[in-house]
């Protein structure tokens, strides 16, 4: 039990260390690169004085080291700062944006589940027939089309010729949901259909499949009881490492249809030179990746104690 | 022997390749498709690709020739669209067109429909919304975006390979500090900083190359390491190393080919990542200098012009091609170093 802990203990310990890096770094690199937030917020017309107390007030005169520390002191405490244009705590404008991002990339999951489990059993079902490589093929083009791509067509089909759906924006109601959704859900949608295919072929072969199949079962009992519980493991795992991807490839899918989340409002930040809304976005990203990984690699020790006990 | 052992593996390696009839049909079509557009200047351009005229030989494609040459007035570069350096060449001799009178900058002027115009016979893809030829910008884009996606690869690959044979043959300290490096480094939002970097940088097709080498090459890292970590307490490397040959020679000359065989699958995927990676930032406008033929701009206009569907469609079906066949290719590449086949 104990190395269970230590194992614990230190794949915590080293998320946060990783966090930690990433703060700094992200930090270094937004407030290195040249463009003055002072200019942005005053114009070109402000005198030296005025430029200069702005940015006393805002400690940007302070050496680069001591802003970090800072910054890094206000994390402590969940306090992010305040936005150098909205002039507002940055944490209420993440927390505004993070629903949106969040019920985009939950939605997208959902429409990649109900396509590829159905996608991938049919594949595994039909094994080397004309199914099977039509759904492979299908899936190989869902992979290979990025989702950029993909979400200008689906505008023009949906929204223009047949006038189902909104072209972009957020509204009150599913609808405006649909469009973003497909397009962010479509490629893992691709890669998960392949998952499950090679997942369910394994179980297939299987002992217990045999008896499903000799005491009479149908076909679909057979693989959707029988066979695709017994496959969730490795599914259920690519899946939460795709979520992590999900929401941080969202800004394309929002740039694209105006979808008033994280990415958009990254966007907004780098025009204005938002560097306290910028660094807080990027940090929301990054815990996502990071907390979603830790979570993967604790599942995976639960499940494999090889994993726990060769970090040893 | 061990010629002959090395040439085996080849031949089932190419048996193997060739098996996989979808890749192969891929591989050429990429392949024609590259060919053509690399050779764009002669099938979509201004200028044309032979003048003949007063009994010498011209190729404006290579030379910049002045009007007067051809008995005009002005010393800057003759404009063969003109009517009247036309009506001089004619007089005297003959000019041979490449097949689109365009390039991919030709601002087509005598539209008469405004742009973006539809297809027609002139324009077999119609027009973009600065009246630009879209086959002409197909076919420039096209290259780009392969020549982009290539030097990445290469680029990530060699920086990638070297790190993870670092990590992997030294291992310890060095080890350990490099992970934690890229575990670090790879958990910052690639495509937000991106975002970031391009917005501050005017950026151009060296600094694009750049920006996304930084995060690129840590896909090659862990297969390479991996093998270096088997390989390094193998029998043959300690002998080697026991024979007093120096670590870069081990390293790169006895262990590095058993660690290609991974790198190499992986190229075709890495190159359609890195051209799907250009077109991303072109798509949002932060990728190549304006003006420059993009795949990624034309998805945009078709996605701002939604009036004018040949846009959109056309960029879908492009890059939809390009980048299917770049993956039925590394699938098959894949089968072929299959040892288990």
């Amino acid at each position: 039990m104990a190395t269970v802990f230590n194992f614990l203990f230190y794949r915590l310990l080293s998320a946060v260390g990783v966090v930690l890096g990433v703060v700094c770094l992200v930090f270094l690199l937004i407030h290195l690169v040249p463009g003055d937030p002072v200019e942005v917020m005053l114009g070109e017309s402000a005198q030296p004085a005025e430029r200069e107390a702005l940015r006393e007030a805002l400690g940007l005169n302070r050496p680069i080291g001591i802003q970090l520390l800072e910054y890094l002191k206000g994390l402590a405490h969940f306090d992010l700062g305040d936005s150098l244009h909205a002039k507002r705590p940055v944490s209420e404008m993440l927390a505004e944006r993070i629903p949106a991002t969040v019920i985009l990339a939950l939605a997208a999951l959902a429409i990649a589940i109900l396509i590829a489990i159905p996608l991938g059993a049919l594949a595994a079902a039909r094994k080397n027939t004309l199914w099977d490589r039509g759904a492979m093929g299908f899936s190989m083009i869902g992979i290979s089309i990025p989702n950029f791509v993909m979400g200008p067509i689906l505008i023009l089909v949906f929204s223009v010729w047949l006038q189902w759906l909104p072209v972009s924006g957020r509204e009150e109601g599913i609808t405006s949901l649909v469009l973003p959704a497909i397009t962010l859900g479509t490629a893992l949608a691709a890669l998960l259909s392949r998952m499950v295919r090679s997942a369910l072929l394994e179980v297939l072969g299987e002992d217990f499949m045999r008896t499903a199949r000799s005491k009479g079962l149908g076909e679909h009992r057979v693989i959707f009881c029988h066979a695709l519980p017994n496959a969730a493991l490795p599914i259920i795992t690519v899946l939460g490492l795709q979520l992590g991807t999900l929401l941080g490839g969202a800004v394309i899918t929002e740039f694209v249809f105006s979808w008033p989340g994280l990415g958009q409002l990254t966007i907004e930040a780098i025009g204005q030179r938002d560097y306290p809304v910028l660094q807080g976005c990027v940090l929301l990203i990054s815990l996502f990746y990071v907390a979603v990984n830790t979570l993967t690699d604790l599942v995976y020790a639960g499940l494999d104690p090889r994993i726990r006990l060769g970090e040893q | 022997m061990k010629t002959n052992l090395a040439s085996a593996i080849t031949r089932r390696r190419l048996h193997n390749f060739a098996a996989n009839r979808r890749g192969v049909w891929s591989l050429w079509i990429f392949g024609v498709l590259f060919l053509v557009t690399l050779f764009a200047e002669f099938i979509a351009n201004d200028k044309p690709i032979l003048v003949y005229h007063q009994g010498d030989f011209y190729t404006p494609v290579f030379v910049q020739y002045p009007e007067t040459q051809f008995g005009g007035q002005f010393e800057t570069e003759a404009d063969y669209w003109d009517p009247y350096v036309r009506e001089l060449i004619a007089k005297q001799g003959w000019m041979l067109w490449p097949p689109v009178r365009y390039n991919h900058r030709t601002v087509v002027w005598d539209l008469r429909v405004p742009a973006p115009s539809p297809p027609d016979r002139t324009h077999w893809l119609g027009t973009d919304d600065q009246a630009r030829d879209v086959v002409a910008r197909l076919l420039y884009g096209f290259r780009i975006s392969v020549l982009f996606g290539f030097a990445l690869t290469i680029t990530s690959a060699i920086i990638g390979v070297v790190a993870g044979a670092i990590q992997g043959y030294f291992g310890g300290w060095t080890d350990l500090l490099f992970q934690r490096f890229i575990e670090i480094w790879g958990s910052m939002p690639q495509l937000y900083l991106l975002i970031i970097l391009s917005s501050i940088f005017e950026p151009n097709f060296w600094w694009l190359l750049g920006f996304l080498l930084l995060w690129s090459w840590m896909g090659f890292v862990g297969v390479v390491r991996a093998e270096f970590l088997r390989a390094r307490n193998l029998d043959f490397v300690r002998a080697a190393r026991a024979l007093g040959v120096s670590n870069r020679v081990i390293i790169f000359r006895h262990i590095l080919p058993n660690a290609m065989v991974a790198t190499i699958t992986f190229l075709p995927f890495v190159l359609a990542g890195s051209v799907t990676a250009l077109t991303s930032l072109d798509f949002l406008g932060i990728g190549l200098p304006p003006g420059s033929a993009s795949l990624g701009e034309l998805l945009a206009q078709g996605k701002a012009n939604l009036q004018a569907p040949w846009l959109g469609i056309t960029g879908f079906c492009v890059i939809a091609l390009m980048l299917s066949l770049l993956i039925f290719i590394g699938e098959a590449v894949r089968d072929a170093f299959d040892s288990r086949k």
